[in-house]
């Protein structure tokens, strides 16, 4: 990784040189009307991708293509000895509410590339999902999990500066445009290094802890993982996003998620606080309370 | 002098990464104060900001909100707004006296920001003595009675609370909101409260994002003239809009949560109405942030709320730029300070018990 990085001014260098060539015809034509209705608040031959976006798809139940099921957490045990599809006892008050949409699936080819071991891992963890997911104690996101949870993200683009505001847990990511040198020290969200290919916005994502999932489904990573994320303009309203994953300790080969991004087109769209450590201090410390609340 | 309670709840806190070491980079390069007394920067200056695009002077980098100067200036000062140097520098070295050093065996090393702080060599003089420049005698207004009786209730001082619950633990304890994070941003507490109390600021033509460290909190702030949010809608760090007042740019904050909190009982029950927010409704912060310097934001604040303060109160303090980077502060993912808060209260009155 650090001679990929040491690599990447040069490319900035040729991608700037061809992004001049290229984008005032190719982009002004596809972009440009929409682009009209709101101020150009970046680099003038850049997309701007000033606003708010969000998934809509399944993607945090599960990245896999996976079907309708009762919940997250199922019961372990198989009353009548026949399959069933009956959501654990913690979760069974919440019926259709606490239920799993089927989706698709954004993974390219479909199945993630597990080693053995690990593939074993994941099952365990989601199993245990209850007690092992991250999102549920209300804990940083990691990349990419924090795009496609089920609330909004704000991207602030200056001519020098960027930032991704995620609504949930007010997770917080600064892309740098210049090599800052290897991360120092590992996180929750990571080292976002960017740079322009053509009009697409690449970010290399580095420096995780290994506490963050992928999904709800015990999808996981180890403090290896290198995320490598593609946003490019479809049209005003939507965003291609690509990640492209690698993890050795984990996976066989890298692989790729896809999806389109939304913006939130409500007038005066707004991230609005969602501090959720507050909400699950039960969860986390009601044990340890004088008197523990009743049931 | 730092009392026990607050300093044990402090290293309790879990912190994933603290250091405050690049602070001491670019200290040294702000320009020296003024002989007059008053900010060390002095606004009328010929120099002229760096502008964006849009023609507005350019915000971005990492600004540190440390200073040496009190929040309330000391009663006996009177009406004097400024030291002479000397006095400055006297004040600051009795200060820096009065701390307690760093203890062994912790797991965060405070000398490091702490070093910071009392080296004049990184910290710029500023020879105001309060941060506070309205009322003119720099001290909090009083609290009309209403709002005496609310905030005795509220805040309850930390070497008293029993533990019962979370809840009744500080904001900074629960890793909900640290003490400086505002609105108004106050570096208030001393630096050992001060720590990583940096913003990063991302700057369009119709937003402003001011990025606190401390708990990776971004209040992004609307320049297109939208409305606020709907009343029913309120939150910890309010909710903000800004303006343009030629090259000044001005920030209102409503929508601060009403709900009873502790967020820390200070010595001022007059500062504890503003840090225990609750009941609040009317409460309204305007900021004024004005570049000074190539090095030096200058930050205004108004405090108006005529159900809690018998007036409103204004101050003002510089803002440094530090090199930075920002580092991801995930306080509540390593929050073993809390647990072990409420679980030694519990083994105390096991213990207690016949």
């Amino acid at each position: 990784m650090p001679s990929r990085k040491r690599r990447r001014p040069r490319l900035i260098g040729v991608a700037m040189a061809a992004i001049a060539v290229v984008s005032a015809v190719s982009v002004g034509a596809v972009i440009g009307r929409s682009q009209a209705a709101r101020p150009s608040t970046a680099q003038p031959d850049l997309p701007n991708l000033n606003g708010i976006w969000q998934a809509l798809n399944e993607a945090n139940f599960d990245l896999e293509p996976h079907p309708a099921r009762a919940a997250m957490s199922l019961r372990q045990d198989q009353p009548y000895n026949v399959t069933t599809n009956i959501p654990s006892p913690p979760v069974v008050a919440l019926g259709a509410v606490g239920s799993v949409p089927g989706g698709i699936g954004v993974v390219d080819g479909g199945s993630i590339p597990y080693r053995p071991e690990a593939l074993v891992k994941k099952r365990d963890n989601q199993k245990n999902w209850l007690e092992r997911d991250p999102e549920i104690k209300c804990y940083l996101p990691g990349v990419p999990r924090a795009t496609y949870m089920p609330y909004p993200f704000q991207i602030v683009q200056s001519p020098t500066s960027m930032m991704f505001l995620y609504e949930y847990a007010g997770a917080v990511r600064t892309i740098s445009f210049k090599d800052p040198g290897p991360p120092p020290v590992d996180s929750w969200m990571g080292q976002s290094v960017g740079r322009w290919e053509g009009q697409t916005l690449v970010i290399d994502v580095t420096g995780f802890n290994d506490q963050t999932w992928f999904d709800r489904a015990g999808n996981f990573h180890s403090d290896k993982l290198h995320v490598t994320e593609r946003y490019t303009r479809l049209t005003n309203e939507h965003l291609m996003y690509e990640a492209i994953i690698e993890d050795p300790e984990v996976f066989t080969r890298p692989w790729k998620i896809t999806m389109p991004l939304y913006r939130r087109m409500e007038k005066n769209a707004s991230l609005v606080e969602f501090r959720c450590v507050e909400f699950v201090e039960e969860l986390l410390y009601g044990q340890l309370r004088k008197k523990p609340l009743a049931n | 002098m730092l009392n026990k309670p607050r300093r044990s709840a402090l290293l309790l806190i879990g912190v994933v990464v603290v250091t405050a070491y690049h602070l001491a980079s670019v200290f040294g390069q702000v320009s020296t104060p003024s002989s007059k007394g008053g900010s060390s920067v002095n606004a009328a200056t010929s120099w002229t900001p760096p502008r964006t695009a849009d023609a507005k002077p350019d915000f971005h980098g990492i600004w540190a909100k440390t200073t040496p100067v009190p929040l309330e200036r000391a009663a006996e000062l009177g009406l004097k707004a400024s030291f002479t140097e000397a006095e400055a520098r006297e004040f600051s070295k009795q200060r820096a006296a009065r701390r307690v050093k760093q203890i062994e065996g912790v797991h965060y090393d405070d000398t490091i920001w702490l070093a910071i702080a009392d080296d004049p060599a990184n910290v710029p003089v500023d020879l105001r003595t309060s941060i506070i420049t309205d009322p003119p005698n720099g001290r909090l207004p009083s609290l009309t009675p209403d709002a005496q009786k609310r905030v005795m209730e509220r805040s309850i001082p930390l070497s008293a609370m029993p533990a019962e619950g979370p809840e009744v633990r500080t904001a900074l304890e629960r890793c909900i909101m640290w003490v400086h994070q505002g609105p108004p941003m106050l570096p208030t507490g001393g630096p050992e409260l001060n720590y990583n109390a940096n913003i990063e600021i991302v700057q369009t033509p119709d937003t402003i994002v001011l990025h606190q460290e401390l708990i990776h909190d971004a209040r992004v702030i609307p320049l297109d003239g939208r409305p606020h949010l709907p009343p029913q809608i309120r939150q910890w760090l309010g909710d903000s809009r800004g303006h343009w007042e030629g090259d000044t740019l001005v920030v209102e904050t409503t929508n601060f949560i009403d709900r009873v909190y502790n967020i820390r009982r200070t010595a001022s029950p007059s500062l504890d109405a503003l840090h225990t927010r609750g009941a609040d409704s009317k409460l309204r912060v305007i900021e004024r942030f004005t570049l000074a310097a190539a090095n030096a934001l200058r930050y205004q604040f108004t405090v108006e709320d005529p159900t809690t303060w018998t007036q409103p109160w204004s101050g003002e303090y510089l803002m440094w730029r530090i090199a930075g980077p920002l580092y991801e502060y995930a306080c509540s993912e390593g929050n073993y300070g809390l647990p072990n808060i409420l679980s030694i209260e519990r083994h105390r009155e096991r213990a207690e018990k016949p």
